[in-house]
């Protein structure tokens, strides 16, 4: 049948259903977000000065349990942890309720990937440890899979990579008892076997273009 | 008579050769119609040098004087299989069969019935995952057309002694032809056309001969890999992105590769795009590569017909160098004591990927190779110097050796004895021959990596054991996982619990640290 004939239908249910879901949490996640731009920038593309990372069009399962954790200071509570900190203010402050969280990582999630910026220089090091180990996740392209609990770490800023993974790694990050994706990302972070491999698998990552 | 005139007249008497023995092997198979309960007579007689008839310690018609099942399309050949005693054959006439079959008794031979063209054909449609499994030692598996199934043809699971020969199979999934973690078996007179890794995989094997194969448009045509004791020969490799590879993996049980011989082989024109899955092993196959050796020691490659292999001829190469390899600290990544011995090459590297144009332009050559080496090893040596174009051989000797004709078969007079199975180790073994057959410890061969699933599944065996007998495809660029529904919940468990354990060792020291440490 001719896609023509009937995508105005189709459309018009789709918007119905997404105009009819939305007011699930009674929230105007727009309106919520113009909080995060300072630090994330208008497109939510990350900001390098800030150290916010690039978080639109991220999982909303992803965004919204990290929302949670600032919140509810799994992230951003420990000693030394300063960007954590500060989104950990931002999280609690900024977004009174759960709610608010829940509607804010809807739309952030809707928004459209940012546009790669320049990628890293890379080596076979970081593409063979990426394949081997962070690819079974975050798929072969850093995309992300959101049925694993992955995000997309595609295009992520090095300094931003380079900090989660020594928050993963020293326990920072993703050592809360309950905190399963964490656990697991603590064990594969030991995987790597040095810094040099952390440094190239890092590049690597930064320079995927999902 | 000058030497160019000389060459024009080798190789005219050699092509020569190829037809007549590629006209042999399509009479050979053209007779080897049904009703038979073996095409092992008709066969054998058309094996040349070095091969001989199958020793007594392989499974053929006749000596277990057994009862002889015959199995009709619309019938399940599984519940023949189910019937059967150690010793029957079973029939399968031509017709289409939606089926898998799973084979766990030993000295069964599941043998396919031909009348003229008719083949009895084994159709996955797209959905099934595997054709043929079998556990069970001494068995035969011959004359079956497999098409269209997700994971493999034919796999062997820790069966000794088999015979897997005269199938043809195309289209059929990651593995076609796949004994894993066996002991002396035969494969032959084979046709394997489009499989997405290895068409021939002997992998974790000991004693195997691969010989009158055709694999043609696979990513790998014959792959020997992490195995002991085996010989490749008299086969044609065509239009794969690599021909014939013989290789350490790292990260599976078995550590080594040793005494490979690929000699008498057709490695022509391995040309093929590579369609491997995205970030595997295999995907680091450069297309247009006709032998490779990676890290496998004590290799002879010898009177091949190497032709038209646009990257190069053969590639010899540690772990290091070669693609989506990160290192096993058990297992040496080295490829030590390899000797090409003499083999016709001819028009080999015409269009070689970067690293080996690298090297031309550090060797001062503008000339692809037939034979290019990349990293360590020691002791390889050349049998005819100054008959191939060699890149990067400096430390390369001649060889003492002049041909491999001393190497007979390596397979056993007498078959090998069963793997003992006690309740403490059945895990083990059940990963050894299911579950590495994708899943290599630290690298991605097919499936996650078993340290990524133990990450994944810490403390939750009963997860693994759930998930693995009804998978779910979680991850949009690997292959979907088969079902291991013919273990028994008690089976699934135990080979949980042993995955969860593999290589653990307390962590040697605190996690990597990242180059800039959290602010």
């Amino acid at each position: 049948m001719p896609r023509s004939d009937h995508g105005p239908a189709w459309f018009a249910l789709v918007a119905f259903v997404v105009a009819g879901a939305a007011p699930a949490y009674a929230v105007d996640g727009k309106a919520l977000y113009a909080k995060c731009v300072a630090c994330h920038g208008a497109r939510g593309e990350g900001v390098a000065a800030t150290g916010a990372p690039a978080i639109a069009g991220l999982d909303a399962p992803y965004l919204e349990r990290q929302l949670q954790a600032f919140a509810g200071g799994a992230r951003g509570a420990k000693p030394g942890d300063t960007f954590g900190a500060t989104m950990r203010a931002s999280a609690t402050t900024l977004l009174a309720s759960e709610a608010d969280r829940k509607g804010v990582a809807a739309f952030v999630a809707g928004m459209p990937a940012p546009l790669p910026g320049t990628a890293a220089a890379t080596n076979d090091n970081g593409r063979n440890y990426f394949n081997a180990i962070c690819g079974a996740c975050h798929g072969g392209k850093g995309q992300g899979n959101a049925a694993l609990g992955a995000p997309r770490i595609a295009g992520q800023s090095v300094p931003y990579l380079s900090r989660q993974l020594a928050a993963f790694a020293g326990g920072t990050r993703g050592a809360q008892p309950a905190d399963r994706y964490g656990a697991q990302m603590r064990a594969v972070t030991a995987m790597l076997p040095d810094a040099a491999a952390a440094r190239d698998v890092i590049a690597y990552a930064a320079s995927l273009r999902p | 008579m000058n030497s160019k005139a000389l060459l024009s007249a080798v190789l005219i008497a050699l092509v020569a050769a190829g037809g007549g023995y590629l006209y042999a092997r399509r009479t050979v198979i053209a007779t080897a119609t049904a009703p038979v309960e073996s095409t092992a007579s008709a066969l054998s007689s058309a094996r040349g040098k070095g091969g001989g008839a199958t020793p007594g310690s392989l499974p053929e018609a006749g000596q277990a004087g057994g009862h002889v099942w015959v199995v009709k399309p619309e019938e399940s050949i599984q519940a023949v299989v189910e019937k059967a005693q150690p010793g029957d054959t079973i029939q399968v006439l031509p017709g289409t069969y939606h089926q898998t079959v799973y084979i766990d008794k030993d000295n069964i031979a599941l043998v396919g019935v031909i009348h003229g063209s008719d083949w009895p054909t084994f159709d996955g449609e797209g959905k099934r995952n595997d054709a043929v499994l079998y556990s069970g030692n001494g068995v035969r598996v011959e004359n079956l057309h497999i098409v269209n199934y997700k994971g493999n043809a034919i796999m062997g699971q820790a069966g000794n002694n088999f015979v897997i020969r005269h199938n043809r199979i195309s289209n059929s999934g990651v593995y076609g032809i796949f004994p894993e973690f066996a002991q002396n078996g035969l494969i032959e007179y084979n046709e394997l056309v489009g499989i997405e890794d290895a068409a021939i995989y002997v992998g974790m094997c000991d004693n195997i001969e691969v010989a009158h194969n055709e694999v043609h448009g696979n990513v790998a045509g014959i792959e020997i890999e992490n195995s002991r004791h085996a010989i490749v020969e008299n086969n044609t490799a065509y239009d794969n992105a690599g021909g014939i590879l013989t290789f350490i993996t790292p990260g599976l049980p078995i550590k080594t590769t040793f005494d490979v011989v690929i000699r008498n082989n057709f490695v022509v024109g391995n040309n093929h795009k590579n369609f491997g899955a995205p970030g595997s092993i295999v995907s680091g196959v450069p297309s247009g590569t006709g032998i490779i050796v990676m890290a496998a020691d004590d290799v002879i490659i010898e009177n091949n017909f190497i032709r038209d292999n646009k990257n190069a001829g053969i590639i010899v190469a540690d772990h290091k160098s070669f693609a989506n390899i990160t290192p096993d600290p058990e297992a040496d990544p080295n490829p030590d004591r390899v000797s090409v011995l003499w083999n016709l090459f001819d028009n080999n590297g015409t269009d070689p990927i970067k690293e080996v144009r690298a090297l031309m332009a550090a060797n001062l050559t503008r000339e692809g190779p037939d034979l290019v080496t990349v990293g360590g090893g020691t002791g390889s040596c050349l049998g005819a110097p100054g008959t191939l174009k060699s890149l990067n051989v400096g430390s390369w000797g001649t060889c003492a050796r002049k041909s491999s004709a001393d190497i007979g078969s390596y397979l056993l007079d007498q078959p090998a004895p069963a793997r003992p199975i006690t309740a403490a180790d059945r895990g083990k073994l059940i990963y050894s021959s299911v579950c590495a057959g994708c899943h290599a410890y630290n690298v991605r061969m097919v499936g996650p990596p078993t340290q990524i699933i133990q990450a994944l599944y810490a403390g939750n065996p009963q997860g693994i054991a759930d998930y693995i007998a009804n998978p779910t495809k979680k991850r949009e660029d690997f292959p979907p996982m088969p079902k291991q529904d013919h273990l028994s919940p008690e089976l699934r468990l135990a080979v949980a619990q042993y995955l969860l354990t593999v290589n653990s060792k307390p962590p040697a020291t605190a996690p990597a640290a990242a180059p800039s440490a959290s602010r």
